[in-house]
């Protein structure tokens, strides 16, 4: 999880989610926003837990009124608002598809992996995203949603480049890019953040 | 969970059977049928392409027919004629003197000069008609795409090139394939004489539109049947739904104008 301090509205929320005994994760903060991933089966129970709580539920930028659509079944995405701090909540850790507009979720394996190797975060109190996952979250959102490596998230895979060592994440990302995993961590390992997004389309190795 | 680099390659219905392909970047190019699947590597995807060129150059042993000098694409939509094409043949036109196709008002068709085409106008810098959302051929690419990349080649390569020409029919002189070759060709070169393949039918299996709107309407009200009523129905809703999430998106803004610019910076920056 990246490490910033959490607003109060975000610890606000924390506070709930752990009274109403809801399974859920912090994939990320920043000052105005906390991205959730909550277990599928207390969608109905956070929606009531927040709304009577006064946080106002809004429409998501890549929600069904954007005009995204959500395949295989995947919950929808849902934001929240409190003093203008969002809260992001999803219910699978979700991929951008090739298709414009079309929401995917992750591999079966990768979805019960965040949960098993979720870690617990002391000063909060809760748990949150694994590195592994998280990293595996930021390369699958510059790859297929912003399609575009920029400056923090660089500086990120750069601190985070011992990660690359790990078996656990080569298998991730195999089942995500299948034979482009082994030429993609070769050039994270080699910081030729620029070319990814080129050599992945014009892949032709299998 | 499938692989997220999908692109749909081609997709066509025979009967009750939907048949496509699609590319998995990384994984393998995937040809289904209904539920049948079949998987390719790269190599044995263009084997197979080959032999099915070799399929086809039996069956249609037709004077002056080279398979591979058609776009791929629309030798998808034109094959079923086949067997009514005579033969191919080479001419010379000038660009001024061909039409294009096109979709007037309450989707019925006409065809006006190339000069006036929406490829010409959109080089001219009038884009309007070009940038709307249309079912192109041509894969993950819009018209406005398909239009640059075609001036690309042609200044690179020239015309024809890779032996692919302007397509007409019979002694007719609407372009049947190459608008965009064309477009760009007037654009660059203006009124020159350019070489066309003609495909000589026996007889005329298409309908030209009519200079005149009311009949080409006519015409289609003949020929409608409940899956184009289906499909139209189907167009009016996703625009009506998408106008509403338009304008609950336009109050939410006016309505949150701090919370909205938050929005921008965090999702949209």
């Amino acid at each position: 999880m990246a490490q910033n301090k959490l607003s109060d509205i975000s610890l606000e929320c924390i506070m709930l989610l752990k009274e109403s005994h809801i399974d859920f994760l912090i994939i990320e903060e920043k000052i105005s926003k906390m991205s959730l991933l909550i277990k599928s089966e207390h969608k109905d129970k956070v929606k009531k837990l927040l709304t009577k709580n006064k946080y106002k539920k809004c429409l998501h930028p890549y929600g069904v009124e954007s005009g995204y659509q959500f395949l295989y079944q995947t919950d929808k995405l849902l934001l929240f608002y409190k003093q203008e701090v969002f809260i992001d909540i999803s219910f699978q850790l979700l991929c951008m598809s090739h298709t414009p507009k079309t929401w995917i979720p992750l591999e079966q394996s990768i979805q019960q992996s965040m949960w098993s190797e979720k870690k617990y975060n002391e000063k909060y109190n809760c748990w949150v995203l694994d590195d592994t996952n998280y990293y595996l979250s930021r390369i699958v959102e510059c790859i297929f949603l912003k399609k575009d490596f920029e400056s923090d998230d660089i500086d990120f895979f750069t601190v985070q480049i011992k990660i690359l060592e790990e078996a656990a994440l080569e298998e991730k990302f195999e089942v995500i890019f299948f034979r482009f995993s082994g030429r993609l961590i070769q050039l994270l390992k080699e910081k030729r953040y620029m070319e990814i997004l080129e050599r992945y389309r014009t892949f032709n190795e299998y | 969970m499938s692989n997220p680099a999908v692109t749909k390659l081609a997709e066509l219905t025979i009967g009750s059977s939907k048949i496509w392909f699609d590319d998995n970047i990384g994984e393998s190019i995937h040809f289904h049928l209904g539920d049948f699947r079949l998987d390719f590597t790269i190599d044995e995807f263009r084997g197979l392409s080959e032999q099915l060129y070799l399929v086809l150059e039996e069956m249609y042993p037709i004077p002056g027919l080279d398979l591979r000098k058609l776009s791929p694409n629309y030798l998808q939509q034109v094959i079923e004629y086949f067997p009514k094409l005579m033969k191919v043949e080479m001419d010379e036109v000038f660009l001024e003197d061909l039409q294009v196709s096109k979709e007037a008002s309450m989707g019925t068709p006409r065809t006006v000069s190339l000069v006036h085409s929406r490829g010409v106008r959109a080089l001219r810098g009038d884009t309007r008609e070009n940038d709307k959302p249309r079912e192109s051929h041509h894969v993950n690419q819009t018209s406005a795409q398909r239009l640059d990349n075609v001036m690309r080649l042609i200044r690179e390569n020239g015309y024809p090139f890779d032996d692919k020409y302007v397509m007409l029919f019979n002694d007719e002189l609407v372009i049947r394939d190459g608008q965009h070759r064309a477009s760009c060709l007037y654009y660059l070169y203006g009124n020159i004489k350019i070489p066309v393949m003609r495909f000589i039918f026996d007889g005329t299996w298409w309908e030209n539109p009519s200079r005149f709107m009311i009949l080409n309407f006519l015409r289609t009200l003949k020929r409608i049947n409940y899956s184009k009523i289906r499909r139209y129905c189907k167009r009016i809703y996703h625009m009506v739904r998408s106008f509403w999430w338009k304008i609950k998106w336009k109050l939410f803004m006016m309505m949150n104008k701090k919370l909205s610019k938050k929005m921008k910076e965090i999702y949209w920056n």
